[in-house]
C-alpha cells in the first residue's frame, strides 16, 4: 500500500538547513499496523504528515497504492486523501464550533456524500467508538478520552484503507488511552491499514511492526507477534 | 456543505461575541459615516438638476474689473431671445420682500420674487393650480407656494384670492405650486408677474443690473457658439453708440457649488468642501475595512486548526476561500442592516448637523437596495480578502499545529494598516481642532466696531421711513440703547460698491470704495472709533450733488496718499457725490473676515436709509428689544416687528465653516473610534501570537507593567509614525484652507501637539488592555499551550 524510496525532506528556515529525513525506503502493506517511535525531532511526525499527503518530500518517491504521489500539487493531493486517508491526532483537533455529530460529518461533506447516507455512515461510526450518546455535544464538554473517540470516528466514517495516528494517546491518561488503543486495534482487524507515530512502547505493543527512526534515518525495524503479511 | 459553513459563521460568531459586535459595530459605523457623507456630497452635486434638460439653463453673469456680478440689466433677456435664435427662452428674475397683507393680517415676509412668463418655459417648476402658460402674464398676478397658501388661507384652491404687498399694488393669485426642493438655488415663497414691475418691464436699459437672467438653449452644446454670437452682438450694441456690459454665460448646475460671484442668490456650497467630504467618507470606508481585515486576522490563529483539519479532510484551498468569504459576507451584512437602521435613525441629526433637508426614504427604493447589496459584496470581498487569503493558504501540517506565525509580509501589510488608519485620525484631528480654533477666532476677533451689542430693524413700511426721525427720537429716550441711527447696508453684508477718488483728478484715477450711505448718528451706533477729524454734526443740511459730508476709513485714506490727519478737510468725489472729508474712522471689519479690510466712504444722506440700528448697554439685550418692539408699534402699528442681531449676521456667513467644524468633528470622533476598534484587534493578535514569549518570559522574571510596555510600544511606534505622515499633509491642506481668510489663525505646533497627545493616550488606552490581558495571564497555562 506504501512504498517510499530514499525519501528526504529538509526544511530551509533563514540561514539554517534542517534536515528532517533522510534517505527513508520503507513499505506497509494494505492491513498492516505499524509504528513509528524514536526520540523527539527524529522525524516521525515529518514522515506520517509525507504518507498521509499533507506535506510532499524534497527528494525521494513515495507511491501510494502503486501510483507515484511525490510531485503531485496541493490540489491533487487533497483530491487523493479525501476517502483514502484517515487522520488521529493527539491534540484531536475536533472543531470547536461543531458537535459531536457535524464534527465527524464533515469528513463525508467535503466527498459529497448524500444526507441520507451521511446520517446512517456517521451513526454507524459513532456506534463504532460509543460516543453515540453524546453527539448533540460540543467537543469541550468531552473528556479527552471521548473527544479521541470522536477524532478516531471521524477518521473512519468516510471507510478510508489508511489511518494515520500521531500519538493519538499523547494526551490521555492510560486507562483512556488504552481504549483508543482497542479502536485502532479493532479497526485494523477489520482491514484499515493503520500507520501510528508514537513514544510509548506500551502503545507499540498493539502494532505488528515498529519503525525505528533516528536522525532522520530508519535505524532499525522489528517485528512483533501477529498477524504474519 | 454550506449549511456547514453557515453553522461554523453563526456559531462562530455567538462564541466570540465581543469580536462580533466590534467587527459588525466598526463595520456599521464606518458605513453609516460614508453613507451620510455621500449623501451630503450627492445632495450638493444634485442642485438645479430637478428641471428638465438642466445642462441647456445658463444664467448670465455680468463680468466687469475683475469681478463677476450675478445681476444684470433689464435688456438682457429680451435682446438674448431676440437676437440669438439659439436661445428658446430667457426670464428676468428680480428678488425682493416686503410686508404682505391678507385681509387684516400683515405678515413680514422674504423670497416675494418677480419673473418674466417665460419663467415657466426655461425652468421645470410644476404648478398644481393655475395654468403655466398664463399665470404670471398680466401685471399684479403672483404665484404662491404651498406653504403660503395653506398659511395665509388654510387651504390650497386660492385662484383668484387677492393678497396685498406693502399697501399696494394687490395681487391677484393665479397659481399654487409645491414648495421648492431643498436642492434649488433659487427659493422663493412667492412668484410675481415681472409686468407688475411697469417701470423695469416698460424699459429695456444697460444701466441698473439689478435683475437676474437665465436663458434656455435649444441644445446646450451649442454653447460655445452663443458665447460667440453674444460676443458679437455685444460689438454691433457698442458700435451702435450703447455701452452695454461684459455679459457671460454660467450654466445653472454649476452656480450652487461656484463661488466668488457677487450678489448671489443662494449661500452657496463650496466644491472644496464637497471634495473633502468625499475624500473622509471614502477614508472611512477603507478604515472600517481595514479594521474587519485585522480583527479577522487576529481570531485566524484561533481558527488555524480548523484549516488544518479541513484540509486533512479533503478541502479544496477554493472551499476554504469560499467559507471565508461568505463568513464576510455575512458579517457586512449583518453590518450593513444595522448600518442602514443607524443612517434611518439619524438622519435628524446629521441634517441637523450639515444643514441639510435629507430624507431616509431614500433608501427604500430597489435602486439604493440593490446599491447597498452591490455595496455590501463589495467591502466583503475587500475586507474579506486578508483572511481568506491567508488563511486559505496556511500549510496543513502548521496549521494542525496550531503555530500560525504571520510572515514578515502580512505583519507589514497589518502595521501598514494600522499606521494608515492613525494617520488619517491624526489630520482628522489636526483639522478639526484648526477648523474650531479658526471659527472661535472669527467669533472673538475685535472687528474694530461694537459688533456684539448692535441691533438691526428693517425699514420695510414707507410710513414707518416717514417717521423714523420721531422713531429715533423716541428710540433713543431708553437708559438700555447708547445710540440709534440709521443706514443702507448694515455691516457684515455691505456690497455697495462704488468708485471714489480726489476731488479733480481725472476719472482714470478712480479705485473702488464700499459705499454706505447713513444717517448723522452712524459712528456712535456702530461704535466704530475715529482716529481723526470728527463724526457728522448732529443735523447738517439734505446733501445735493456737491456738500456731501464723508467719513472715509484709514484704508481708503491711505490708497487717497493721505495720513488719517491730512485727510480730513480735503474734498473727495465718489461720482455722482462730492464733498468734504469731516472724519477718518479707524478700520473695522465691515464685512466677514474672509475679505480683507477694503477702503470704506460712509456719508451723510438719510433718503438711502433702509435699516435702523441701535447700539445697546452690554447686557440690557432684553430691555433694548422690548423698547425698540413698544417704539415699533407705537409709530408702525399693524407691522410686523422683525430684528437681527449684527453679530448674527456675520455669523451667517460663516455658516459653511461651521458646519464644516461640526461635521469634521464629529467623523473625526467616529473614525478615531474605528481606529481604535481596529488598533484593539491588532493588539489583541499580537498578545494571543506572543503568549509562548509572554510566559517565557515572566517565568523569568519580567513584571507586569515591563510586559505591557513591551507589547504597548510598538503601538506607540505605530501611532507616532502614523503622525509623522499626517503633519505635512494636515499642514498643507490647512494652510490652503486658511488662506481662504483674510483673517486667520496661524498654524503652530500646538494643535499638533495636542493632536499628538490625544491619539497617543487613546492608542496606549486601547493596547494597553490587550497588553494587561497577556501579561496578568498565568504563565504555566500560556507555556502549556503549545
Amino acid at each position: 500500500m506504501i512504498e517510499t524510496v530514499n525519501l528526504s525532506k529538509s526544511y530551509q528556515t533563514d540561514e539554517v538547513e534542517t534536515t528532517a529525513l533522510n534517505d527513508v525506503s520503507l513499505k506497509i502493506g494494505s492491513g498492516e499496523f505499524v509504528s513509528i517511535m524514536g526520540p523527539s525531532g527524529c522525524g516521525k511526525s515529518t514522515l506520517l504528515n509525507i504518507l498521509g499527503l499533507l506535506d510532499s518530500p524534497t527528494s525521494g518517491t513515495y507511491r501510494f497504492d502503486g501510483t507515484d504521489v511525490s510531485g503531485l500539487s496541493e490540489r491533487q493531493r487533497a483530491q487523493l486523501r479525501k476517502g483514502n486517508i484517515g487522520f488521529v491526532f493527539q491534540s484531536f483537533n475536533l472543531i470547536d464550533e461543531l458537535t459531536v455529530y457535524e464534527n465527524v460529518e464533515l469528513a463525508l461533506l467535503y466527498l459529497g456524500v448524500a444526507a441520507a447516507e451521511r446520517e446512517a455512515r456517521v451513526g454507524a461510526a459513532l456506534e463504532r467508538t460509543q460516543i453515540m450518546h453524546r453527539k448533540g455535544h460540543f467537543p469541550q464538554q468531552l473528556s479527552g478520552g471521548q473527544q479521541q473517540r470522536v477524532a478516531v470516528a471521524r477518521a473512519v466514517v468516510a471507510n478510508p484503507g489508511l489511518i494515520l495516528a500521531d500519538e493519538p494517546t499523547g494526551n490521555l491518561d492510560s486507562t483512556n488511552g488504552e481504549e483508543v488503543m482497542k479502536l485502532l486495534t479493532e479497526l485494523n482487524e477489520s482491514g484499515t491499514t493503520i500507520v501510528m507515530v508514537t513514544h510509548s512502547p506500551a502503545d507499540a505493543e498493539y502494532s505488528h511492526r515498529t519503525i525505528h527512526l533516528f536522525d532522520g534515518h530508519v535505524v532499525t525495524e522489528k517485528f512483533m507477534a501477529g498477524p504474519v503479511v | 456543505m454550506l449549511k456547514n459553513y453557515f453553522i461554523v459563521a453563526a456559531r462562530t460568531l455567538h462564541r466570540q461575541k465581543g469580536y462580533a459586535a466590534i467587527n459588525i459595530v466598526g463595520l456599521a459605523v464606518g458605513l453609516a459615516c460614508c453613507v451620510f457623507l455621500l449623501l451630503f456630497v450627492r445632495d450638493e452635486l444634485s442642485y438645479d438638476r430637478f428641471h428638465e434638460d438642466a445642462d441647456a439653463i445658463f444664467r448670465v453673469n455680468l463680468f466687469e474689473d475683475d469681478r463677476l456680478v450675478a445681476l444684470t440689466p433689464t435688456i438682457v433677456a429680451p435682446l438674448l431671445t431676440r437676437e440669438l435664435p439659439e436661445v428658446v427662452a430667457a426670464t428676468r428674475v428680480e428678488t425682493s420682500s416686503g410686508l404682505i397683507r391678507v385681509d387684516e393680517d400683515v405678515y413680514d415676509e422674504r423670497g416675494f420674487y418677480y419673473a418674466d412668463s417665460t419663467f415657466f418655459d426655461v425652468f421645470t417648476f410644476p404648478l398644481l393650480l393655475g395654468d403655466v402658460s398664463d399665470a404670471l402674464k398680466r401685471p399684479n398676478t403672483v404665484i404662491l407656494t404651498r406653504s403660503m397658501a395653506e398659511k395665509y388661507f388654510g387651504r390650497l384652491d386660492v385662484l383668484g384670492e387677492r393678497i396685498t404687498r406693502n399697501n399696494a399694488p394687490e395681487f391677484e393669485i393665479t397659481g399654487v405650486m409645491e414648495d421648492l426642493p431643498a436642492n434649488s438655488h433659487i427659493q422663493f415663497n412667492f412668484l410675481a408677474s415681472f409686468a407688475s414691475r411697469e417701470y423695469w418691464a416698460s424699459r429695456e436699459m444697460w444701466g441698473s443690473a439689478n435683475f437676474f437672467t437665465y436663458i434656455r438653449l435649444g441644445d446646450a452644446s451649442s454653447l460655445e457658439t452663443v458665447e460667440q454670437k453674444i460676443a458679437l452682438l455685444l460689438d454691433r450694441v457698442r458700435a451702435s453708440g450703447a455701452e452695454p456690459r461684459n455679459l457671460t454665460l454660467q450654466s445653472m448646475t454649476a452656480i450652487h457649488l461656484s463661488s466668488g460671484i457677487e450678489y448671489e442668490l443662494d449661500e452657496s456650497g463650496d466644491m472644496a468642501y464637497v471634495k473633502g467630504f468625499f475624500t473622509l467618507a471614502m477614508l472611512i470606508l477603507l478604515m472600517a475595512c481595514v479594521n474587519y481585515m485585522n480583527l479577522a486576522t487576529a481570531r485566524s490563529v484561533l481558527r488555524a486548526r480548523e484549516v488544518g483539519m479541513r484540509k486533512s479532510l479533503g478541502a479544496l484551498r477554493s472551499q476554504l476561500i469560499g467559507q471565508f468569504y461568505g463568513e464576510a459576507l455575512i458579517m457586512t451584512l449583518a453590518a450593513v442592516c444595522l448600518g442602514v437602521a443607524l443612517v434611518v435613525a439619524g438622519m435628524g441629526w446629521f441634517n441637523g448637523l450639515a444643514g441639510k433637508e435629507l430624507e431616509p426614504s431614500v433608501f427604500l427604493t430597489p435602486g439604493a437596495v440593490l446599491v447597498a447589496l452591490a455595496g455590501a459584496a463589495i467591502v466583503s470581498l475587500i475586507a474579506g480578502s486578508y483572511p481568506a487569503l491567508f488563511l486559505s493558504s496556511i500549510e496543513p501540517v502548521r496549521a494542525l499545529r496550531g503555530r500560525v506565525r504571520s510572515t514578515q509580509g502580512s505583519a507589514l501589510m497589518r502595521r501598514g494598516l494600522v499606521v494608515v488608519q492613525f494617520g488619517v485620525s491624526a489630520f482628522l484631528i489636526v483639522g478639526a481642532l484648526v477648523v474650531v480654533s479658526q471659527l472661535r477666532y472669527m467669533q472673538d476677533r475685535s472687528y474694530g466696531f461694537d459688533k456684539e451689542h448692535v441691533v438691526e430693524v428693517p425699514i420695510n413700511d414707507p410710513a414707518l421711513y416717514r417717521s423714523y426721525p420721531a422713531l429715533r427720537e423716541a428710540a433713543a429716550e431708553s437708559p438700555a440703547l447708547v445710540a440709534v441711527s440709521a443706514l443702507n447696508q448694515i455691516p457684515g453684508q455691505l456690497g455697495w460698491t462704488s468708485s471714489f477718488r480726489r476731488e479733480g483728478s481725472p476719472d482714470t484715477d478712480e479705485v473702488s470704495v464700499k459705499g454706505m450711505p447713513a444717517d448723522a448718528g452712524v459712528p456712535g451706533a456702530l461704535g466704530i472709533e475715529l482716529i481723526a477729524g470728527r463724526s457728522f454734526p448732529e443735523a447738517p443740511p439734505q446733501p445735493d450733488s456737491s456738500n456731501y459730508l464723508f467719513i472715509i476709513n484709514e484704508t481708503a485714506a491711505r490708497i487717497l496718499g493721505w495720513t488719517p490727519d491730512e485727510a480730513v478737510g480735503q474734498r473727495i468725489a465718489v461720482p455722482p457725490r462730492r464733498g468734504e472729508v469731516v472724519g477718518v474712522a479707524k478700520d473695522f471689519n465691515f464685512n466677514s473676515l474672509h475679505v480683507a479690510i477694503e477702503p470704506l466712504a460712509i456719508w451723510y444722506q438719510p433718503r438711502e436709509i433702509r435699516h435702523v440700528i441701535a447700539r445697546f448697554q452690554p447686557g440690557q439685550t432684553e430691555e433694548a428689544i422690548d423698547h425698540l418692539e413698544s417704539v415699533w408699534a407705537r409709530f408702525a402699528p399693524g407691522v410686523p416687528f422683525t430684528y437681527r442681531f449684527i453679530d448674527d449676521v456675520y455669523d451667517r456667513q460663516y455658516a459653511n465653516e461651521r458646519r464644516t467644524s461640526r461635521v469634521v468633528a464629529v467623523f473625526a470622533f467616529l473614525a478615531i473610534l474605528v481606529a481604535c476598534l481596529g488598533l484593539l484587534g491588532l493588539a489583541s493578535f499580537t498578545a494571543q501570537s506572543r503568549t509562548r514569549e509572554i510566559g517565557v518570559r515572566k517565568v523569568l522574571g519580567a513584571s507586569v507593567p515591563g510586559i505591557v510596555g513591551l507589547l504597548s510600544k510598538d503601538f506607540v511606534v505605530l501611532v507616532a509614525v502614523a503622525f509623522a505622515v499626517a503633519v505635512p499633509v494636515a499642514w498643507l491642506v490647512l494652510s490652503r484652507w486658511l488662506s481662504g481668510f483674510a483673517y486667520h489663525i496661524e498654524l503652530g505646533p500646538g494643535v499638533f501637539a495636542v493632536a499628538l497627545a490625544a491619539l497617543m493616550t487613546v492608542a496606549f488606552l486601547t493596547s494597553s488592555t490587550q497588553a494587561l490581558r497577556a501579561a496578568t495571564t498565568d504563565p504555566v497555562k500560556s507555556l502549556r499551550y503549545d
